[in-house]
């Protein structure tokens, strides 16, 4: 092949359309994108093997040809590192290095994709722009989108294709000149009003729901998104009035770190570990009060059958009684429930309590209370049985009166006797209730325990 | 379209499988490059030439020739053009091909490009527009491997 002839051939193809310096410093090898703004290339170091990417623009694009000013001294790892300026007379060369790896748009295209990857690009995208956003003169990005996002064999990303960025002016109104691709681009880049940080923000927003659900509208993405903190998170991002976005892309990582599946499902756990706590605690103290609040002798709830007072305890009681009071047979039928009539027989028959005291019930209507012209502080009728509690109260009021009688102005709210409450205190206290198997009602063998023990002790 | 699998998903789901035919049916899609294998087939079809000859003459490594016509592997740009010079395409079915292989055009602007156009027009041989490319000390075919895969 004659080479003269074939260099003949292509000096018709290049001569003075890219800037000469260039051309002696690098080798195009491919031209990567071209529109009406210019083309990119993908260019080889002369004397070495290094790639590099230059943006060419023609001489004649404005405020687009700002892309050099604004790179020169953009140093971030995540942004390509800018290599040098080339004109002539038609073109502005703007080289950065060559970053490796594939765009976003491709990557998704032939990967599947994990909730952490995304985010993990996302973050890294976020400290990019805080990077440039809080420079003292705020670079905005303006065409942040999955083409211009590289991401490398280490999943590390790289933002390209600063072609459109421009330094936020606080003094103008409006963007004049509309760039930004479309899909992705917030709605004041349309001029609705001038781009600022926030802008960014919304392109990001709408980058991460395209990789999530490969929607360009937040409306229509955000329901498909199902780590629900995440789409908070880019709800507000994408939010059409700036003021309602995030201000700082800054916050817009902390959202997403906060949305990563494992800190979602250690907050998940520690929610149902509190939850369990809790509920773990209201039900043991609902069971706590429940019983507290529904015990009540009047009733026939909580019933408890197949409960059997100790034999020997309820004989020996027996026999105590019988030996120190005479043996009147009333208790010879110990499995019987103890009745209200019995135990005020006992009061007046054993203890020598005045009968009508003894039989008594109070005068006035409604919650139990104590008085001088009743034993009992409750109306119960005779054929009634008597319940743990009640027994409690009968066998200490018995031998110390003013014990009980000193809490009759306690009632509770539930109109529940506090006597009640505090001789079984005394008596559990003292063990005096040793034998006695049933919480509620309680057998006559039962309450002769109850009554033989307490004797014993005030007898001592 | 079904999405493309991961190397690691689709090992994942090879080790799953009791059937291999099973596996391959269903996950054809990862596996190929449907689109670009079924191109250059039909190419060779079309000549009446098997993908052996086109290979060696695209001075392409014969096992990696066969994996771009089987679609196990995907080409980098040089290769494509090698291939191209294999067939013997002209200038707008090398396009067409670099197109459907997903990569970006020749470009007459580029001097590199404008002597493959110039090898594809005067049907130079694969070795001839090495030379070529070499005499004018640009960059040869091969030499850059950036998104070969």
């Amino acid at each position: 092949m004659n080479s003269e002839f074939a260099a003949e051939f292509l000096s018709q193809f290049h001569a003075e359309h890219y800037p000469a310096e260039l051309l002696q410093t690098y080798e195009p090898i491919e031209c990567l994108g071209r529109n009406a703004q210019g083309e990119t290339l993908l260019l080889r170091q002369r004397d070495g093997e290094t790639l590099y990417v230059a943006k060419c623009y023609a001489r004649e694009q404005g405020a687009a040809t700002a892309d050099h000013l604004l790179a020169r001294d953009l140093e971030h790892p995540g942004i390509p590192k800018f290599a040098g300026v080339f004109e002539n007379e038609q073109m502005r060369c703007v080289v950065r290095k060559y970053c490796p790896g594939v765009s976003l748009a491709q990557f998704v295209q032939e990967n599947t994709i994990t909730t952490a990857q995304i985010i993990s690009y996302g973050t890294q995208l976020c400290d990019i722009l805080t990077f440039l956003h809080h420079r003292e003169h705020p670079i905005i990005h303006r065409d942040l989108k999955p083409q211009n996002v590289i991401i490398n064999d280490q999943g590390e990303v790289n933002l390209i294709d600063f072609g459109i960025a421009r330094i936020y002016d606080s003094t103008a109104s409006n963007d004049t000149e509309y760039f930004g691709t479309q899909a992705f681009a917030p709605p004041e880049q349309y001029g609705f009003s001038q781009t600022d940080c926030r802008s960014d923000i919304f392109s990001l927003g709408v980058v991460l729901c395209w990789v999530l659900t490969r929607e360009t509208d937040p409306e229509a993405a955000l329901p498909k998104v199902e780590n629900r903190a995440l789409a908070k998170v880019l709800r507000r991002c994408t939010a059409f009035d700036p003021k309602n976005r995030y201000a700082d892309a800054d916050e817009v990582k902390r959202g997403l770190l906060n949305a990563r599946p494992e800190v979602q499902s250690r907050r998940r756990f520690l929610a149902g570990v509190g939850i369990g706590v809790l509920l773990t605690a209201l039900i043991a103290g609902g069971v706590f009060l429940y019983q507290k609040l529904t015990y009540s002798p009047f009733t026939d709830e909580g019933y408890v059958n197949n409960m059997a007072a100790d034999e020997k305890a309820v004989a020996a009681s027996v026999e105590y009684l019988y030996s120190k009071h005479g043996n009147a047979g009333c208790f010879d039928d110990t499995e019987a429930y103890m009745t209200v009539g019995l135990a005020k027989d006992l009061l007046s028959d054993w203890y020598g309590f005045d009968a009508e005291y003894a039989h008594a019930v109070p005068n006035e209507e409604g919650a139990p209370h104590e008085s001088d012209h009743n034993f009992m502080p409750w109306g119960m009728g005779d054929e009634q049985y008597v319940s743990y509690q009640n027994a409690c109260y009968i066998a200490v009021k018995i031998f110390d009166p003013a014990f009980v009688a000193d809490w009759s102005s306690l009632k509770d709210d539930n109109g529940y006797y506090p006597g009640c409450r505090v001789a079984q205190a005394f008596v559990e206290e003292n063990k005096l209730n040793e034998g006695v198997a049933r919480p509620l009602e309680i057998t006559k063998g039962e309450f002769a325990i109850l009554l033989a023990n307490t004797e014993q002790y005030f007898s001592k | 379209m079904e999405k493309k699998l991961c190397t690691s998903t689709l090992l994942r789901r090879l080790n799953q499988t009791s059937d291999i035919r099973t596996f391959l049916s269903a996950n054809r899609d990862s596996l190929t490059s449907p689109a670009l294998s079924e191109h250059l087939i039909q190419l060779a079809r079309g000549r009446g030439e098997i993908p052996e000859r086109i290979i060696l003459r695209a001075g392409i490594e014969r096992t990696f020739g066969h994996q771009l016509f089987n679609g196990t592997r995907k080409p980098s740009r040089d290769k494509v053009v090698q291939l191209a010079l294999g067939f013997g395409l002209n200038e707008s079915e090398t396009q067409r091909l670099l197109q459907i292989a997903g990569k970006s055009q020749l470009y007459p602007r580029i001097e590199r490009d404008a002597v493959i156009l110039f090898a594809l027009y005067k049907k130079l041989s694969f070795m001839d527009t090495q030379s070529l490319l070499e005499e004018l000390g640009l960059v040869i075919l091969g030499g850059i491997t950036r998104d070969e895969q």
